[in-house]
Order: C-alpha cells, then structure tokens, then sequence
C-alpha cells in the first residue's frame, strides 16, 4: 500500500489542506515507502495522520469517516484475485507468471466524500496506477472523472457511499492492517475511534428504554465479557469463536495502547529466539553465537538483520525463559482462544498459582528435546469436550527443538516463519483485551559478561522489566515495525516515535524502517516528526511541512535538499529555525563578533574564548579577529621577534 | 640409528637407569657420551632429535642411495647446527618432560590396577576366592546359619520387594536442579536462591520475605545490596520459583497491602491441583 494523496476541507486545525505523498525515484528496489511530516507544536501533524486513521477505521467497519474528505491510495493486488481483470481469473500463480512476469499488480483506490449525503460518496479501485503528482491533477480527476454520477457504469468496480454496508469486496481495497503509534497522549484518538449509535437504530420506543444496559462511556466488548464473569458468573459470557483465517474487524486498525509496545518488543524477543536458537541445538553452537555477537558489539559492526541490529544495540543475547501471567486461570477454558491457551499452558514448565485465581507460566524457551504434543497433555488434565477434541488436533508445535520455536508455530501456524511475528503479536493483544492474559515477561540474557557482588565474572541475567525505560522504548517501537513485515498492504502510522531516544537513536529510525520493512514488503510508513537528524536520512519530495499562517495551517513542500544535508541545514530550512546553534549562544557570540570592541591588549582573553567556542562560522570570523589584532601587534612593534 | 630408511635416520631414545650395564649395541646405533663440560640435558637432546626442523636437517645430510640405505657420518652429525637453549631452561623441559612420564606411567599402573581388582572381586563373589576356608569351617558356617534363621524368625521382619534407590538416586535429591524453570540462573542468582530455600520457612525464618531481610540476613557478597538482590528477586518470580504477593499490614496508618515474596508449596502447582480437582470428580468426592 502507498498514500498517494489526501485533501481535508475541514478537519480540526485543517482547513483545505491538500498533501501529495512522493517517493524519490533514485531509491530502487523499495516494496514499501517512507513519507514524513514535519512542523511545529500545534501545526497539525497528529491531526493528519488521525484523518487518515480515522478514514480506514471508519470504511472498515462499513461506515462512512464523519467529515468530508478525499483519499487516495495504491493498493497491491494479487492477479489471481483481481476482479477488475477478466483475463487472469481461475489461472494459478504460475500461469500467471508465465503470460506476464509479475505476480501482482498496483492500483490507485480513491475515496471521496464530499461534505453532501452518503450517495454522493464513493469508493474506486482504478484500472491502474495513476501517475498524477500535483493536488490539482488530483482533485480535477476526482471531480470531472470520477464524482459524476454517469461514469459509475464504466467503472468496474464502484461502491456508493450509502452501500457500504455488507459490501464483502470493499475489504479487498482497504489496507489489510493499519498500525497506529502515538508516543504522546491516546485520548484524542480513543475518542475518534469510538464508534457512535447509528441514528437509524436510535429510537425512543418507551418500551425498550432499559437502564441495565447502559454502560460507561467508551465501554468495550472485552470489558462487558470480563466483567459479566466476575460480576455474574451465572451468565453465560462465552465470546463467539471467529473463523480461522480471517482477521475481526477491529483488528484491521490498531491503535497501539503504551502496553501494546510492550507486547510487540516481548513477541519480537521471542520470535528472534526461534529463529536464531533452532538451528543452534549444540551448546558450543550457541557459544559461537555468543562470541560472534560480543564480536559485533565490541566492534560496532553494522548487522544487516534488523532485529539483531537492534538486539544487538541492547545488548540482548536471547531471552531465556518466558512467563505467562494468566488474570483467570480457572476460566480460560470460555476464552475464545482456549485451545492455543491449552497448549501454551501444557508447554509451560511450570505453572504457579498466584492470589485470586490468577497463574504464572513459565515455558523455557531454550532448547529442548522435541516436543510432542501428546506427551505435553499428559500434564494437563482434560475438562471440556473441547479440550478432549484439542487433544486429537495435529498440532504444529510437534517436533519444534526449543521452547521459542514451539510458541511461534503455536501461534504462527504452519505460515512462513517470517509472518508469523503479526500473529503472536496479535494473539497476546487479544488475549491481553480479553482480560485472559495479563502480562507477559522474559528474563533475558545479555551479551557481555559483568563482575558479581564478588568481583567474578558472571552472566547478566535480568527480567524485560529491570531494562532501562529508554530501552523497552526502542525496542517496543521499533518492533511495531518489525510486526509489518510481510504483511502486504498495511500502513503504519507512527506519530513522534522518536521521543525519549538519544540522538544516536533518532539518526538510525529511518535506516531500520528501511530494513525491517521497506525493501520488501509493500508498507506505507506515514511518520510525524520533530528531529532534524531522521530527516537527513530522507528526500525532500517525502517530507510534507505544515505551516500555520493567521491560524490556518497550510501543506508546504520542502525545496531545500535533505538526503545526506548538515542536520543544521535541515534545522533552517525545514524546520524555520532562526539559526542553527542555540539562541542563547548565538546572541553572546554575535554580541562578540564586532571587531571594534576587541582592543589588542585583550588578544589574549579573546585566544581563550576561541578555544572554548565549537566549531562554526562565529569561530572562524572570531579567529580573522584574532588575526588581525596579531598583525597590528607586529606592526606595531616592528623589532619584536616573531610572536608564535 | 643413523642408518636405514630416511624416517629412522637419526631416530633416538633415552636409556633410562635401570638399563643392564652389559648391553651390546650394533655399529650403525651410536650411543651420546657427555662431556665432563656438557651444557646441557639427555632429555632436551632426545627431544631435539624429535623435533621436525632436526629431522629435516637430518635428511638433508643423510647420504646412501636408496630408500633403505641411508646413513650419516659422525663427521657430519658433529657439524651440525642446532637449537640449543641455556641449561636452565633445558633443566626445567627435563623435569616437565619427567612428570609427564610418570604420569602417564601411574595411569598405566591404575589400568592394570583396575582390571586386577575386577578379576579380584569375581573371584571373591564367585566364592572361588575363599572355597578351601569355607570347605574347612563347613560345620561351624552351618551353626551360624541356622542361629541367624532362628533370630531373624523371632524378631519377625518382613521383607519387601521394593526397589532400593541406587546412591545416584540418592545423591540426585540433593543435587540442585539445573533443568526448567532452573536453568539459565547466573551463579549469584543460583546462590541466592539456594539461599533461601535453605533459610525460609525454617525454624528461624517466617515464609515470607523481601529483598531488604534478605540483605541483613544473609550473609556473603550480597549482605546489604538490596538492591542486587531485588532485581534477582525479580528474575526468580518471573521463572515462577518465587511467588511475590502482596500482604495486609497491621499497622493502621501505613499502606493497607504491601509486597513481599514466598515460595512455591506443593499446592500452587496449578496443574497438579487441576488433575486433583478431577481427581475427586471422577471419584465422586466433593
């Protein structure tokens, strides 16, 4: 998926506001794209990337967004799948392959809704990928081609705004996934994603007026089944299963809560354990390993996996045991999820009663002998027909050669190891939404050996939780990246993730964005930021700037270049500083820079300043001062020795 | 040997003491007669005659057609150019070099050591080992027997079939457990919680505890670290091999619950007491 183009008339702070995503066509080989906006406090950013969240969230649920908008967006589709195309249905992959040598192709989906009723509203996959690169080309080809209502016929594939409703094929042209990342408050966008009654369902029929069903406001589906339990362990709260392959609704747009980062860092610790510890079932293998990373470290050697990069940056070696803090133990057999719930529990190594009917357990993940799962249920007992069912179910766990590996077959399935990332992630979310799980740790090893109380040289052992802010921090963003790998068509939103990191930190964002997802999933990463450092990493067509003018915030292109620029350059033109240093130091330095005030006898007070001022063009014009005063000295005494 | 084939060329040994005194050797073996002024050792020389540079120079002067034929002169061995260390240093390979012979002579012994007490117990439980002393002293073994039957039929012991637990299996309940929940620990964190496996839960120590009692109890490295013993704490719950909770308190004006930490008992085995649980169902036992 890319963002093509967006026009807000009327949306909070943004008024008329028309943005043109670019990509610069001297990168190559990028599946994905990375697009910026910048601005100051109060400008606007968060607010676009809410109106585009806003606008998924909305047509995922078969609902129109609640302002007037247009939208649009390239969208991969694989051929075999393509409506629009009658030439490849019902062929295979390969057949397809054979008369054209791609598999899949792109096309632009527009969304427009107009600030008149539902009907007026539409959504439109094009026959291709349109090349338009300019608002106005964008708007007259929305207005003229597409909103009149004749041209619908000729269109292959067009869903009126007011038909949304059960349309099955409208999901095939949304986003599959939409990520949301705020390092900053939640609130704005919980109240945006909270669905309001629809009117025609209002109705004030006296006799349906029932005060028991009221709930607080921004009540979920998770917390009624919780709470019914607990309150009224007489009704039935069974959640409904869902079907196997398809994802719920609401799963589609996550907005990521702080403790999803969370999750999303220990689901990465996890996955990146299977992988690296299955091949390395020899204890000298995983010495090797150890030395290799020490290696990395001690040198600073740049690794190109991403997810050891950033490991690496932790100093992480791998977790070694992960822990399972069940909130209802007794009742987890109601979760819709019970049968993986089962299996995880029949994996663990132990599994400790907490207070209150809550258990801990904890599965190694190190290796093992393979597992087998019908030795495991030889642990557990069996309660329900279900489980009794579970127990004759191939299990994709089965031979798995460490306690990482069986996890992620367990909740990946039989997928490539490289896609089931999203699906621990996911599973855990919705356990921990439902109330069933809740937390998850690891204790985890680290790299480098450290003395003890003793002064000997022991191994780190700590729990996720003794990692310093700053690190769970890099970790749980950059994770969020992670997740969307190789999940085609989705779109991250990620607003100011760069908060709280070192300037080291912000500089490799856009590099690992690259690895982790660009060069080979077809992503959209839309980010709003603050750091000029990220942005020298970054062309200047992908960078948007919001200004406010009188009040209004206006969408500005970036003329000055970025790619490879001084970040004082950047800090200048993109972001409109005054100067590049400081205001504090650039209003001593200039107040120093006149050469009257600088009488010869203070050429020596004026040596010291120079040494203790960085460098800069106030140093060097401080240093023609300088020089100066030197050669009047020497004219001054002409018998003088040379003054070195 | 400074004659026959290129690789005994310049082969040498060491005699050692107890050689006779009245041995014969052929003309082509010569034997090293030290000078009263040598500087150096029999040892070190042996060795350097070993050594593949030698060997190589060896070869180089060696003359003789023919693969079998080869041979040296003494002219020539006495011009050859070799290593050659200060005594000291070859006095200190000479006695490494003695060390490691007779060790290797004394785990020569030990094997025949070995083998010779195995044969020595099949003797002795085969009976061969005292068949003439039993022969002799028939009667008298034969009272004893029976006096034994009768005591033991008074005393009336039963015998059980079970299976005696081998000291392997005896050793092993002692041994920490390095498997599961237990492995990956780091020595401190394996100490500590040895610890206070050892100390909690006993005659002088309640069930519960927390870092800070843990750090004015103990004694060792960890003695007043709270802090270190805190974050090992932390690693030991999340591997479920302690159980932290929170507790009411007593006193009125404080927190109303506090944290603190215990160990596992037989029943927090959620499995286990699930299976119990059915256990008692399937029985009828409510």
């Amino acid at each position: 998926m890319r963002l093509r183009y967006i026009y807000l008339p009327d949306y909070g702070p943004l008024k008329k506001v028309a943005v043109v995503f670019q990509q610069n066509p001297h990168i190559e080989n990028r599946a994905g794209a990375v697009n910026f906006v910048v601005g100051l406090n109060g400008s606007g950013k968060s607010s676009l990337l809410r109106a585009i969240y806003d606008v998924f969230h909305s047509l995922s649920l078969e609902k129109l967004p609640r302002f007037p908008v247009t939208l649009a967006y390239d969208i991969k589709v694989d051929k075999r799948w393509d409506e629009l195309d009658e030439r490849w249905r019902g062929l295979s992959r390969d057949e397809i392959e054979k008369v054209n040598d791609t598999k899949f192709v792109q096309r632009t989906v527009i969304f427009h809704r107009p600030a008149g009723p539902a009907s007026d509203c539409f959504l439109v996959p094009a026959a291709d990928c349109l090349p338009f690169s300019k608002a106005d080309e964008w708007q007259e080809y929305v207005e003229h081609a597409l909103a009149p209502k004749g041209n619908a016929d000729s269109l292959g594939y067009y869903v009126a705004g007011d038909r949304l409703k059960g349309d099955g094929n409208l999901r095939n042209w949304l986003p599959s996934r939409v990520l949301a990342y705020t390092s900053g408050d939640l609130k704005p966008w919980q109240n945006l994603t909270y669905p309001s009654y629809p009117t025609d369902e209002l109705n004030d029929d006296p006799q349906e007026f029932d005060r028991e069903l009221e709930r607080p406001a921004g009540w979920r589906p998770e917390q009624e089944y919780f709470d019914r339990r607990v309150t009224r362990p007489d009704v039935s709260a069974d959640v409904p299963p869902r079907g196997e392959n398809e994802p719920p609704v609401d799963e589609r747009c996550l907005l990521l809560r702080p403790e999803d980062t969370r999750l999303a860092a220990i689901s990465v610790g996890i996955w990146q354990a299977a992988h690296e510890l299955e091949s390395r079932s020899e204890s000298w293998q995983r010495d090797a390993f150890r030395k290799e990373r020490i290696n990395e470290i001690d040198k600073k050697i740049q690794v190109e996996e991403p997810a050891r990069r950033l490991l690496n940056e932790l100093n992480w070696l791998w977790p070694t045991h992960a822990a399972f803090h069940f909130a209802d133990y007794g009742q987890y057999q109601r979760h819709p999820d019970a049968g993986r719930c089962f299996w995880l529990l029949a994996l663990a190594d132990k599994v400790v009663r907490y207070p209150l009917d809550e258990a801990l357990a904890v599965v190694r993940l190190g290796n093992c002998p393979p597992v087998r799962p019908s030795e495991l249920v030889g642990e557990m007992p069996l309660e329900s027909q279900a489980e009794l069912n579970l127990r004759y179910t191939a299990n994709p766990m089965t031979n798995a050669h460490c306690g990482a590996e069986a996890i992620r077959s367990l909740f990946g399935g039989e997928a490539d190891p490289d896609e089931t990332l999203w699906s621990l992630f996911s599973a855990l979310r919705s356990w921990q939404s439902f109330g069933l799980l809740k937390d998850v740790n690891l204790t985890v090893q680290r790299v480098h050996q450290l003395p003890n109380a003793e002064g000997e040289m022991d191994d780190q052992l700590l729990s996720y939780g003794s990692f310093s802010d700053g690190e769970q921090m890099l970790l749980g963003r950059m994770a969020l990246l992670l997740l969307l790998r190789k999940q085609e068509n989705s779109l991250l939103l990620l607003d100011e993730p760069e908060t709280h990191f070192n300037d080291a930190w912000k500089r490799q964002i856009i590099d690992l964005v690259d690895d982790c997802i660009l060069k080979d999933t077809s992503t959209q990463v839309l980010v709003s930021t603050h750091t000029s450092l990220a942005l020298t990493d970054v062309f200047s067509c992908e960078i948007t700037r919001l200004v406010k003018e009188r009040g209004v915030t206006k969408a500005q292109p970036v003329l000055h270049p970025t790619f490879g620029a001084d970040p004082g350059r950047i800090l200048l033109h993109v972001f409109g500083a005054p100067d590049i240093i400081g205001a504090r130091a650039a209003e001593f330095l200039r107040s120093k820079l006149d050469p009257a005030k600088w009488p010869p006898k203070d050429r020596e007070k004026l040596r010291l300043l120079i040494d203790e001022i960085g460098s800069g063009w106030p140093r060097a014009k401080l240093m023609e001062i300088l020089e100066q005063l030197e050669e009047t000295q020497r004219g001054d005494m002409p018998n003088a020795p040379y003054d070195s | 040997m400074f004659v026959r084939t290129a690789e005994l060329v310049g082969a040498t040994a060491l005699v050692g003491e107890d050689c006779p005194s009245n041995l014969v050797l052929p003309d082509k073996i010569w034997r090293f007669v030290w000078k009263d002024d040598f500087k150096g050792t029999p040892e070190f020389v042996w060795a350097l005659f070993q050594e593949r540079a030698t060997r190589q120079a060896l070869g180089n002067i060696a003359t003789g057609t023919g693969g079998s034929m080869k041979n040296i002169s003494m002219k020539k061995l006495m011009q050859m150019r070799v290593v050659w260390p200060p005594r000291e240093l070859q006095e200190t390979f000479s006695k490494a070099l003695r060390v490691l012979a007779d060790l290797r002579n004394a785990v020569e012994g030990d094997k025949s050591f070995s083998v010779l007490q195995a044969s020595l117990s099949a003797h002795a439980f085969s009976g061969q080992l005292t068949a003439d002393w039993r022969e002799a002293y028939a009667d008298k073994l034969a009272l004893e027997a029976r006096e034994r039957d009768d005591a033991l039929k008074n005393a009336g012991p039963i015998f059980s079939r079970s299976r005696r637990a081998t000291i392997q299996e005896i050793e092993g309940v002692f041994e920490p457990r390095t498997d599961g929940i237990y492995s990956d620990l780091n020595r401190e964190q394996f100490g500590l919680f040895e610890e206070i496996e050892r100390m909690v839960g006993g005659v002088n120590y309640g069930r519960y505890f927390t870092a800070e009692m843990l750090a004015a109890d103990l004694k060792g490295a960890l003695h007043r670290h709270p802090q270190a013993i805190e974050s090992h704490l932390a690693v030991l719950a999340v591997r479920g091999l302690i159980i932290p909770v929170s507790r009411p308190r007593n006193d009125s004006v404080g927190d109303r619950f506090a944290a603190c930490y215990r160990l596992p008992l037989k029943e927090d085995d959620a499995r286990a007491e699930r299976l119990e649980r059915q256990r008692k169902l399937a029985v009828g036992d409510f």
